[in-house]
């Protein structure tokens, strides 16, 4: 059984409370990420102040103006949330190219090739994806260091043996299909075969789950920077302006907790939404298989 | 095949799964730049001192006789011994993992509770308000992160409130005769209620906020299981027989949602590990998810090894039992 | 139901009544070991100096050193052999005899286990020789002014020979000689100090010492406003400190810290071999915001290594001017369209939570010549040290806390080539270390004195280290408890604090 992505979850949840096929959720999730995405682009022009200058008091309170309120530096934390929207997609987009860049080309060979190879990749692949994948993240991330590119690959390692198994099952049963029996009859290259048969052929999946797998890079960069594993600060970041914040609970300064949070749902409900509805458009029998 | 030979092949094929976890998290933590050896002694002590105490360590041997080394020690259980504290990290790991264990035990009793308690509620007055509500909370725990969670229960609970305890296992002031490390246990054996009541109130809020992260999936599949075990003729007959409504949803719709649950516990035993280094981290709990991070921040090699193998060895077992315990519960598991 | 709460309550009130002779101390410090020859770090050695009778003591609230275990001693006199009298009232908990058998025991161990403190020893020592049952005979490699000194620290107090394991650490509760013994040790979560009957010395004033172990700053002062503890030691933030002052009903107290911190320059890598750029630096840093706003006030600008309140220290670095800055920066050929790139480096947990708020305003200081470009990088402890033994690193936040109280110990291990080595400055100047060969040889204080200050003074000139601040040490309880004494040996004695 595979393990189920974030948004997986949730698009089960969501259509528990919704029904399915709910095309405006779908709209309202597309939305959700047009916004985060606007806000990761231009976040220099929509945020108010620099994120990581002193720009008021410590610990300022939300008012007029600092409408999310400021850090234990005198940083604005609207600022800063609004930053962070760039770091943390592009940590999600890379580490997500990254473990499809791997697991899709391997999971094709080993698919299409099978014996031993195959039995290897496989059994590395289990290996890894029988294992926690936060503890097995946090590993190699503590090994890597910090860095965007660093990040993204503890991420990517994680994830990669998805990709890898629902290609490798797809291919190894398209492979005996029909028309590749006869383009190997014609003496198509193997090369060719891969390419021109049986790629197509999987590419909605890899898309879907390209799309599921987004939420879950957030969540999982938001626990590592959590744990003081992300990127150096003080490059804005969600999961690290948590562990900072809780610093200062007992100051009740409840405002650097509650809004770098409320984003990270947001994002994760937005992505859900989305590729649950992506999944329905492209893949409608993807509902009964699992 | 029997069931015997069922887990005799399932341990089996579990161990070249531990092996290549070994070998990769062996390889993996020596590519790290930083030393040991200078992060305790850290630019202080003279040269020959570092040389002397990575030789100690085995550090100056070559990369493969060292993981052969921590091969066959590991084969006969010893991890190795922490370079920060000089002691046994087995041992260091048996006086942590209680408090993990206690957390998440706690956790999945109260998710389980949660779980079917609102998803049989729920089923019973489907799409009412107790339904709708049920609905709602599952997407919105979900997309929670747990540490975010941990920290608003924590301000709430915690901070302005002071109701509750916001770290710790056990106050100061209170004495417990530690047996088995599961202080909550420990407290019943000596019916020591004031240890009792410190020690609950201490669980509560991270028990609380891994239990809620992980009940979501509980009571979706209570609940859509009721639901449809409730239209079903066994029930209706039930009803029919004159038995209590209550008597016919806990009584039959329960029991057969079990099973489904059991099937979905191995998967959720991933999240619930994940969820509990986070948690533990959160509300510094002294488990050995807290362990983890406080030893990589120390690049304790040993410890660091020690407890990721722990975490694999462990995981390995549980999918075990589950799939055993899946196999003996449902007849439709074939072996 | 009502019973049962009513007998709970009764329960409590009794035990309230009874945790009078006690005395709850929280901490989010941690205790690595508590075996002398292993233990060199500051809370392990809190626990040793408060379990353990030591050779010396220092008398409370000074850093004057005074017989404890050792009665008198005799120094020859070329310098190189000390003899030891040993008190003849001296037991560990079950019996046995502190004599110069469980001395050379002790020292003998240290030295052959060779733990992380052992150099202290080693580096010194030469053989220990038993005398007679209570003499000891202590032989040095070389003439060591400050030797007496190293033996305050707990590398050197004796274990019970019956106890500790010839070749091997120790992980178990020591076998107490001091004012308390270990009854109870949960790690990470609490160690229990108890009376211990067989002390030679004076009963501690209050019988039973519970040390409750924390994670985290706010967890300690949320149990220190809460009652759950009476004492809160070390670690509390700056801002948690700050907050605790206007307290109703808590006492913050506040005293020397010998810790300083420093930013340490590579002067062997560019940009920083230009003396112009480490000048610039030196005058850009503001160390005020650091003292002010980050540390509220509980901590003091520093102008030197040799920390304030320490003979011989002396003001060498200059105040900020950033218009001074600018100049230099401009003869070294940057302006604002050609702006002087730099790596700020610091490590996130070493040095407590509010290390990176530290670099940023570093970084921001610096940036206001409008002539600097910081990128603040960071790297975990260990790798750290690596970055800085290898020359990695130009320019980075480091601490130190000396092992003896003596400016040597803040200005050899710095300026010396083979220090400047592994601070990783890379500073050489043979001068400066013939200077302080002679402040170690020189006996009287005046000429040290006097060597001391030149050495800052070239110091300041060639800035291979900005000083930047010097801590203080702090300690937060309800006004309740009394004999909260904050020395400047940082030893902090359990003993001697007592309930109003």
């Amino acid at each position: 059984m595979r393990k189920k992505f974030i948004s997986e979850r949730l698009g089960e949840f969501i259509s528990d409370l919704f029904g399915t096929g709910t095309g405006w959720l779908t709209f309202i999730g597309a939305m959700i990420l047009i916004f985060y995405i606007v806000l990761a682009i231009f976040s220099p022009q929509i945020a108010p102040y620099n994120p990581t200058e002193r720009v008021g008091r410590s610990l300022t309170a939300p008012n007029d103006q600092f409408i999310f309120g400021t850090d234990n530096l005198g940083r604005d934390v609207l600022s800063r949330v609004i930053y962070g929207a760039r770091i943390a997609l592009m940590i999600a987009f890379i580490a997500v190219a990254i473990a499809a860049g791997v697991g899709v080309p391997l999971g094709l060979i080993s698919g299409f090739l099978g014996g031993p190879l195959d039995r290897v990749l496989t059994l590395i692949m289990d290996a890894i994806y029988s294992f926690p994948g936060l503890i097995l993240a946090i590993a190699i991330a503590a090994v890597l260091g910090p860095g965007v590119i660093n990040i993204a690959i503890s991420i990517a390692v994680v994830y990669t043996p998805t990709y890898f198994k629902v290609i490798r099952n797809q291919v190894s049963s398209v492979k005996s299909e029909l028309y590749v029996e006869a383009a190997k009859a014609l003496g198509a290259k193997n090369r060719e075969i891969l390419m021109k048969y049986i790629f197509p052929n999987v590419l909605p999946s890899i898309v879907v789950v390209l799309s599921m797998n987004l939420a879950d890079a957030i969540m999982t960069e938001a626990g590592l920077s959590f744990l003081g594993l992300g990127i150096a600060p003080p490059t804005p970041d969600w999961g690290f302006d948590l562990s900072n914040g809780q610093r200062f609970v007992l100051s009740k300064a409840w405002w650097g907790l509650l809004f770098p949070g409320i984003a990270i749902i947001t994002v994760v409900l937005g992505f859900s939404m989305f590729s649950e509805g992506l999944n329905e458009l492209i893949n409608p029998t993807i509902r009964e298989r699992r | 095949m029997s069931l015997k030979s069922y887990i005799i092949t399932r341990i089996i094929l579990a161990l070249p799964m531990i092996l290549i976890l070994l070998i990769m998290i062996f390889f993996i933590l020596r590519i790290i730049p930083g030393d040991p050896v200078l992060a305790i002694l850290g630019g202080k002590a003279p040269v020959e001192v570092i040389e002397a105490k990575r030789h100690e360590l085995g550090l100056d041997k070559p990369i493969i006789i060292q993981f052969f080394d921590y091969l066959g020690d590991v084969a006969k259980g010893d991890f190795g011994v922490s370079t920060l504290t000089s002691r046994p990290v087995w041992s260091e790991i048996k006086d942590r993992f209680p408090a993990t264990l206690e957390l998440t035990i706690f956790s999945f009793i109260l998710a389980l509770i949660i779980g079917i308690f609102w998803g049989a509620e729920a089923a019973w007055r489907k799409d009412k308000a107790i339904d709708i509500s049920a609905r709602v909370y599952s997407i919105f725990i979900y997309a929670v992160p747990v540490f975010w969670l941990g920290l608003m229960l924590q301000l709430l609970f915690g901070i302005y409130l002071r109701w509750l305890p916001v770290g710790g296992r056990l106050s100061p002031r209170v004495s417990l005769d530690i047996k088995t490390g599961l202080f909550l246990l420990d407290s019943l054996i000596s019916w020591n209620w004031e240890a009792f009541w410190d020690v609950l109130k201490h669980l509560l809020l991270p028990g609380v906020t891994l239990g809620l992260v992980i009940s979501s999936i509980f009571l979706r599949m209570v609940r859509n299981n009721t639901v449809l075990m409730l239209s079903k003729d066994f029930v209706k007959a039930a009803k029919a027989r004159g038995l209590k409504p209550k008597v016919v949803l806990y009584g039959h719709a329960l029991r057969n949602a079990f099973v489904p649950i059991f099937t979905i516990m191995g998967m959720q035993f991933a999240l619930l590990l994940a969820g509990a280094i986070l948690t533990e981290t959160t509300f510094s709990w002294p488990g050995i998810g807290s362990y983890l991070v406080l030893k990589i921040k120390y690049r304790d090699f040993p410890a660091i090894q020690g407890t990721i193998i722990f975490f694999a060895i462990f995981v390995v077992i549980i999918s075990i039992v589950i799939d055993i315990v899946n196999a003996l519960v449902d007849p439709r598991v074939r072996y | 139901m009502r019973k049962f709460m009513v007998i709970v309550g009764l329960l409590l009130i009794i035990l309230s009544f009874a945790a009078k002779d006690v005395i709850v101390v929280g901490t989010t410090d941690k205790i690595r070991t508590l075996d002398p020859a292993n233990c060199y770090d500051y809370f392990s050695s809190n626990i040793l100096q408060n379990v353990l009778a030591g050779p010396v003591d220092y008398e409370i609230g000074t850093a004057n050193i005074k017989p404890w275990l050792f009665e008198s001693w005799d120094v020859s006199d070329d310098g190189l052999v000390y003899t030891f009298h040993i008190r003849k009232d001296a037991f560990f908990e079950d019996g046995t005899q502190i004599d110069a058998e469980a001395f050379k025991f002790s020292w003998d161990r240290v030295m052959r286990l060779n733990g992380d403190p052992a150099f202290l020893l080693t580096d010194v020592v030469e053989k220990v020789e038993v005398a007679d049952k209570f003499t000891l005979k202590v032989t040095l490699k070389n003439k060591f002014s400050a030797f007496v000194s190293v033996l305050g620290y707990t590398v050197a107090f004796p274990v019970n020979p019956k106890v500790y394991p010839e070749d091997s650490f120790y992980e178990f509760e020591p076998s107490a000689s001091g004012p308390y013994k270990v009854a109870e040790w949960i790690r990470d979560v609490r160690i229990v100090l108890e009376e211990n009957p067989n002390y030679f010395g004076p009963k501690p004033k209050t019988s039973k010492i519970i040390i409750q172990f924390y994670e985290n700053s706010q967890q300690l002062r949320l149990a220190l406003e809460t009652g759950e503890i009476d004492v809160a030691y070390r670690h509390l933030d700056p801002r948690d400190v700050l907050d605790l002052q206007n307290a109703p009903g808590i006492k913050v107290y506040l005293g020397a810290s010998p810790q300083i911190r420093y930013l340490v320059v590579n002067v062997k890598q560019k940009p920083f071999n230009n003396p112009l750029v480490r000048q610039a630096i030196a005058l850009a840093v503001d160390r005020g915001t650091i003292t002010e706003d980050i540390f509220v006030g509980l901590a003091n600008p520093l102008y030197s290594m040799v920390p304030a309140g320490m003979w011989s220290h002396e003001e060498v670095f200059p105040k900020r001017d950033l218009a001074a800055a600018k100049e230099i920066l401009k003869v070294a050929g940057y302006s604002e369209e050609n702006p002087l790139e730099i790596d700020l480096w610091y490590t996130p947990s070493h040095y407590g939570t509010t290390e990176a708020d530290v670099a940023q305003v570093l970084k921001e200081s610096l940036e206001q010549t409008g002539m600097i470009k910081v990128n603040i990088k960071y790297a975990e402890w260990s790798t750290y040290v690596e970055y800085f033994l290898n020359g990695t690193m130009g320019l980075f936040l480091l601490g130190w806390y000396p092992d003896y109280l003596d400016p040597d110990d803040y200005l050899w291990p710095f300026l010396s080539v083979n220090g400047a080595k592994s601070l990783g400055s890379f500073y050489e100047n043979k001068n400066v270390e013939d200077l302080m060969i002679a402040a170690r040889a020189a006996t009287d204080q005046v000429s040290r004195e006097m060597l001391y200050k030149l050495v800052q003074n070239f110091h300041a000139a060639e800035i291979p280290y900005i000083p930047l601040w010097q801590g203080s040490a702090d300690c937060e309880a309800h006004d309740y408890i009394k004999g909260i004494v904050l020395e400047p040996t940082q030893i902090f004695r359990y003993y001697i604090l007592e309930t109003k």
